[in-house]
């Protein structure tokens, strides 16, 4: 009890003491603090709401690109894309493209320059690949301050086919995206994707053959797909379209 | 009767530290807290029912001091603008990347190297990067295929050995990005406009080029980022032509070649920011 006291007349004095001490006090510039302090979380939830939701949805939409490195064919391609989003992170994308009819720039000047007519030689008509997609980053992006545009960056990984006249060849398939949304539902889509797949080799020369007996037959038009002897190709798809969320 | 003065004396030192105390915790003490909480929802009702103030009135009012009892008629905010501190400051910085390129439009070279770039920014929008960027070139499967079956060499087909050259930088978007939902990446997308030379894989080793570029650049700290880009660099050199013997010669001939690489790098800026 006593003890209780004594404390109860130290508090007195020291409350007397603190309001004679509550004065300004001046610190140092340099002494204060610049840099500002951020708690950490141990359960971190740095995004609360997103502005466009893709769990569960459909995505659907068209494209336009090019095979960027073809060498004899034509590189232009158009086709569909559909996705679905099991949640916000995974998903899986699949996409039918069409090739560009005919052959390219470098075949003709091929043509031109050494009679090499590589018109009848049989390249890719199309192509269906499905993907996994898992779309890690999902952002916002100030345009000058005055329109904010939401974002997304996904990797793919997949398999397909490449079509060609009679032939179909197993493809795999990986790359990189990224979408920019007008509204919720609608977005700008980029792909960065590279083919790997196996087909039919457009230098025809088969062993044995003169270059001349070659070029005649490429001319003719009376070859078959398996006479052509195959290659592998990896090819670089650069594509952009536009996508619709339901 | 000694020990009752002494727990007299006490007591009252007791009575006066909790006076003391209570001075101290509450100079308002006579204001009865649940009044005013009745008094604050009442209002705050009314206030509900009234329409909100016009921008006159508000302005108006902006420069009068708000009593404690005019609380409650404080209207909702209405215009707010949250702009957040930026986490990778560039403004007065230098930038130095180090990263791989990518030729992916070229068919018949597979072309791949690395890509240094030293930047300065004067503000948080406008920099100036010098480039330097070196290649590796390899014929890809149909070039191969060309010559060893018709004996058609593509070195008429040009591909860059390199690139030096300058580049404005514009970056009028600024973002934040979230990776799964764990971690907020400061990003921005940038623009880039420049010329320099390209050295030819044939006779030009400084071929006049055009340097069109866009990329973004993901901030890891503020000293720390990493970028990817599209880089579309355009140049006119001499081709050889190729005689009957197979040598290349020079007619004076000129080609326009358009390249686009992809970049990726990580890049370091300094001095430290002692700003945000």
């Amino acid at each position: 009890m006593r003890s209780f006291y004594g404390l109860l007349t130290f508090m007195a004095i020291f409350s007397g003491s603190i309001s004679g001490l509550a004065q300004t006090m001046a610190f140092p510039e340099e002494e204060l603090a610049k840099e500002s302090v951020l708690p950490r979380f141990d359960v971190p939830n740095s995004v609360r709401n997103r502005n466009v939701v893709v769990a569960n949805k459909f995505e659907l939409g068209g494209f336009l690109g090019s095979v960027s490195d073809e060498a004899i064919f034509n590189q232009m391609q158009f086709g569909l894309l559909g996705t679905y989003h099991f949640d916000e992170f995974h998903g899986v994308n699949v996409s039918y493209g069409m090739m560009g009819s005919g052959t390219g720039v470098y075949a003709k000047a091929l043509k031109d320059a050494v009679q090499l007519d590589l018109t009848n030689a049989f390249g890719p008509k199309s192509y269906m690949l499905a993907s996994y997609q898992f779309t890690g980053f999902y952002g916002k992006l100030s345009i000058l301050k005055n329109l904010v545009v939401n974002t997304h960056i996904y990797g793919l990984v997949g398999l397909g086919t490449v079509m060609y006249d009679g032939l179909s060849q197993m493809a795999l398939d990986f790359g990189l995206g990224q979408r920019f949304y007008f509204s919720k539902n609608l977005a700008l889509r980029f792909d960065l994707k590279m083919v790997r797949f196996t087909g039919p080799n457009p230098i025809y020369k088969p062993s044995g053959k003169s270059q001349n007996d070659s070029i005649n037959d490429l001319k003719s038009g009376n070859l078959k797909i398996s006479d052509f002897e195959t290659t592998n190709y990896l090819l670089t798809h650069i594509t952009g379209g536009l996508v619709f969320l339901f | 009767m000694f020990h009752g003065l002494k727990r007299l004396i006490n007591s009252s030192v007791l009575m006066t530290s909790l006076v003391g105390v209570c001075a101290l915790a509450a100079p308002e003490a006579d204001i009865d807290l649940d009044s005013i909480e009745s008094e604050m929802s009442r209002r705050g009702e009314e206030q509900a029912n009234q329409t909100a103030p016009s921008e006159t009135e508000r302005r108006s009012e902006d420069n009068k001091p708000v009593t404690f009892q005019e609380l409650p008629k404080l209207s909702n905010f209405s215009d707010i603008s949250i702009i957040q501190k930026k986490f990778l400051p560039k403004s007065y910085r230098f930038q130095l990347y180090g990263g791989l390129n990518f030729l992916t439009n070229n068919p018949f070279f597979d072309t791949y190297g690395v890509n240094a770039r030293l930047n300065f920014f004067f503000t948080e929008t406008i920099g100036l990067e010098l480039n330097y960027w070196r290649h590796k070139v390899s014929d890809r499967l149909v070039t191969s295929d060309l010559s060893s079956k018709y004996n058609i060499t593509t070195k008429t087909m040009l591909s860059s050995n390199g690139y030096m050259g300058a580049s404005l930088l514009f970056v009028p978007f600024y973002g934040k990005m979230t990776f799964m939902d764990k971690r907020i990446i400061p990003y921005d997308l940038y623009v880039s406009v420049g010329g320099g030379v390209t050295e030819t894989s044939y006779i030009d080793k400084a071929a006049p080029s055009v340097h069109l570029g866009a990329g973004e650049i993901f901030a890891l700290s503020k000293s720390l980022a990493w970028r990817w880009d599209f880089s579309n660099v355009q140049y006119t050199a001499k081709v050889p032509e190729v005689s009957t013997t197979g040598a290349l010669n020079d007619t004076g001939k000129k080609r326009t070649i358009s390249d686009l690489y992809l970049g990726i790098g990580v890049l370091i800026l300094f001095p430290g920011a002692t700003y945000r």
